[in-house]
């Protein structure tokens, strides 16, 4: 009994809905978490429920029932539909009420709304901001198309940072070195894209207005000792960054030649609660052994980077305005970007929101 | 939820402010819960401490000390009254300050609030919403005047679900055919009018704190072999026999009474009392009752099958009313009249209680 209320306290029944998260798509769970029963799930600060529909694809929907407000999580699955547990109303993938036991017209608010979803790369994806997406969710060949020229793994940290803290931290080239003790002859560089074509190498392009892509430099590599005991002396280090407002593709060259690729998207869970999750792709030269070590040594590289972010994200504030200098224009420009698609978010947030209240409106009527 | 701080110059009030439950009678706990005391425990939202007077009537009043605030549950009952472990200020069970060592002069202001209590069917009960209760405790003759005619057991579940919420859900008759697949078809419930109507339940409630229904149905005829399970179930549901299910339920804004019928024949009967620990921690609990038949065997097998059912039932039920929302964006349909019904007689009680004391 006691731990039941325990665990009501800390979690409470209604989360902080978001405000400040772009239109885009976000990583909602892996696919393997969803099997054939509904599951809970919290985004964006609002209490979901994830499921599958006759043809396996996956439904994401508002967690409560709209006639008594049960939880749908709790519902089964039945003929393609998800089953309320209370009063075994029934929704299809679409959002439709399609029965009500015991009444013979449904009435015309009996519905939920559905996120649009698309199912890639081992993850569900969930579109947030607006009724459509606004663009279609990147390609990323290295785990489609280009899969077997890779060892992968996938990746999946809890941080309380904001999905722009996150984010922008590609774009913040020199704590790579201040941070992760990158050291180099030269200091690094960091150009942003103006023209796609420069990000051929991370897959097909992404739609023009939600693309945002950089070029990281360090032509004066001091490797690590652990890389030189091994007999790789790379000088030139390169890194292509590009993606959308809440996701990023990342290909690593070294001396040109590529080396490993990332994919990067965000969890947002509620306010203080995001996931970093994708995948890590390590490029397979052929030297089996060579390959085995370059992965191992990769591995660790990249988990005691990600230790380092993680830590500043724990411990930094998103409320202080900053000091920004010179070294600080690719974050700021993220930064627009990353805003104006919060804005766009917005418009649709206020316009949804008037819209369900004038339909609450019209029902009781 | 605000807890209000007990400031006796200010004439505290009883009501919890924030907390949206009916004025009526609630649960505090079990009778063997409290020996002697004092016993610290949480009701209402607020803090309070129970002990026993020196005639074993227990006494329930905020927790805290007018005086310095100290803790009455760390004190002592002296005398039938209760000692504050701090300056060892007394209260007596009217809530009077009785002693205050080296003082003469007891200030007019030094008591404490206290709360109506009655001890009935082994469960110790608190009155909230105002100072002086608007209607008796409803009886349960099945627990007291009648025991000898029933088997009992006595049940406790703990929900994150609301006050409401458990008390609502006699009246949303269509969840026993789609949560508890009770093969009932079809099914019907009438809102009754008058108290004496379920006059099987007890003597009648006070007419204007009282609400009642009756749910009822022929059962569905399932063929043994080609619905095995369902059939199985649903035979235990009636004890083997009976093709026509009945439910009488009524109750006061905190609390109802059941009996069930198979063929017109009084099967068992339930009291249901509510514990509001607070908005969000409730305990349903009371007692369930099945009627002896005069044979032992048949007694047994009974009891263990309405046990089991109504556990089953209890275990599909309170996972829903720990996870339902409540933001009041219900859509109606044509079975949750009764529903409605219920809400508004529950929401008129609880704005008794907000008018209740000031």
């Amino acid at each position: 009994m006691i731990e039941r209320w325990r665990r009501a306290q800390t979690s409470p029944a209604v989360p902080a809905e978001q405000r400040d998260l772009p239109a885009s798509w976000y990583i909602a769970l892996r696919s393997q978490e969803l099997a054939f029963r509904p599951r809970p799930l919290q985004l964006f600060g609002r209490l979901l429920v994830a499921w599958r529909d006759r043809g396996g694809q996956a439904v994401v929907m508002p967690r409560h029932c709209p006639h008594m407000g049960a939880s749908l999580a709790l519902g089964k699955i039945v003929d393609g539909c998800i089953r309320c547990p209370f009063h075994h109303w029934r929704f299809d993938a679409s959002g439709t009420c399609v029965e009500i036991p015991g009444i013979e017209r449904i009435p015309v608010i009996a519905r939920q709304s559905v996120y649009p979803v698309v199912e890639r790369y081992g993850f569900v994806w969930v579109w947030y901001g607006s009724a459509a997406p606004l663009f279609p969710l990147p390609a990323f060949p290295a785990l489609d198309v280009d899969r077997d020229r890779y060892m992968a793994y996938q990746f999946s940290d809890a941080t309380p940072a904001t999905v722009r803290q996150v984010l922008e931290n590609a774009y913040d080239h020199h704590h790579f070195v201040t941070l992760h003790g990158v050291r180099a002859a030269q200091p690094l560089t960091l150009t942003m894209l103006s023209d796609q074509d420069a990000a051929r190498d991370n897959g097909p392009p992404i739609a023009a207005d939600a693309w945002s892509g950089a070029v990281l430099e360090c032509p004066m590599l001091e490797p690590p000792a652990v890389l030189r005991a091994l007999g790789m002396t790379p000088r030139r280090f390169r890194v292509l960054i590009d993606g959308w407002p809440a996701g990023q593709r990342f290909t690593f060259f070294v001396d040109d030649r590529v080396i490993a690729r990332e994919l990067l998207g965000v969890t947002p869970i509620g306010p203080g609660q995001t996931v970093q999750r994708g995948w890590a792709m390590i490029e397979k030269t052929g030297a089996r052994w060579r390959d085995a070590l370059f992965y191992l040594v990769y591995h660790v590289q990249h988990r005691a980077g990600t230790r380092q972010d993680l830590a500043i994200y724990r411990s930094a504030s998103s409320e202080v305005p900053g000091v920004p200098v010179k070294y600080d224009r690719g974050v700021i420009k993220f930064r627009e970007h990353y805003r104006r698609w919060v804005a766009r978010a917005g418009a649709e947030r206020d316009h949804r929101s008037d819209r369900s209240g004038a339909d609450r409106k019209g029902a009781a009527e | 939820m605000t807890l209000e701080l007990e400031r006796p110059s200010t004439r505290p009030s009883l009501v919890a402010r924030g907390i949206n439950l009916a004025a009526s009678w609630y649960i505090a706990f079990p009778s063997g819960d409290l020996r002697t005391g004092p016993k610290a425990f949480e009701l209402f939202g607020r803090p309070l401490v129970a002990w026993r007077d020196r005639d074993g009537q227990p006494v329930v009043m905020p927790r805290y000390c007018p005086h310095a605030g100290a803790s009455l549950a760390l004190g002592k009952v002296v005398d039938g009254s209760l000692e504050c472990p701090f300056h060892h200020w007394r209260f007596a069970p009217s809530g009077q300050c009785v002693r205050i060592p080296g003082l003469d002069r007891i200030p007019a202001i030094a008591r404490q609030d206290r709360y109506p209590v009655v001890e009935r069917y082994d469960f110790v009960w608190v009155w909230y919403g105002s100072p002086e209760p608007m209607f008796p405790l409803p009886d349960f003759p099945a627990c007291e005047a009648d025991r000898g005619r029933y088997l009992a057991y006595r049940y406790a579940d703990a929900t994150t679900g609301t006050a409401r919420r458990v008390l609502e859900n006699a009246y949303d008759y269509f969840h026993f055919l789609t949560l508890h697949g009770l093969e009932v078809s079809p099914m019907r419930m009438t809102l009754l009018s008058d108290p004496r109507d379920a006059r099987d339940n007890g003597p009648p409630i006070a007419a204007e704190a009282w609400m009642g229904a009756l749910v009822e149905g022929p059962m569905v005829k399932l063929h043994p072999l080609r619905h095995p399970l369902r059939s199985l179930r649903s035979a235990a549901g009636a004890f083997g026999r009976g093709d026509r299910f009945a439910l009488l339920v009524d109750g006061w804004p905190g609390g109802q009474r059941f009996t069930a019928y198979i063929n017109g024949e009084e099967v068992h009967k339930a009291l249901l009392g509510i514990t509001p620990i607070a908005e969000n921690r409730t305990i349903q609990q009371g007692w369930a009752v099945v009627k002896r038949t005069g044979s032992i065997v048949r007694d047994a097998l009974h009891y263990l099958l309405f046990y089991a059912q109504n556990r089953a039932g209890t275990m599909q039920d309170i996972p829903i009313y720990d996870t339902t929302r409540s933001d009041g964006n219900d859509i109606y349909v044509k079975y949750d009249l009764g529903l409605l019904r219920f809400r508004e007689y529950y929401q008129a009680w609880v704005d008794r209680a907000n008018r209740g004391q000031v």
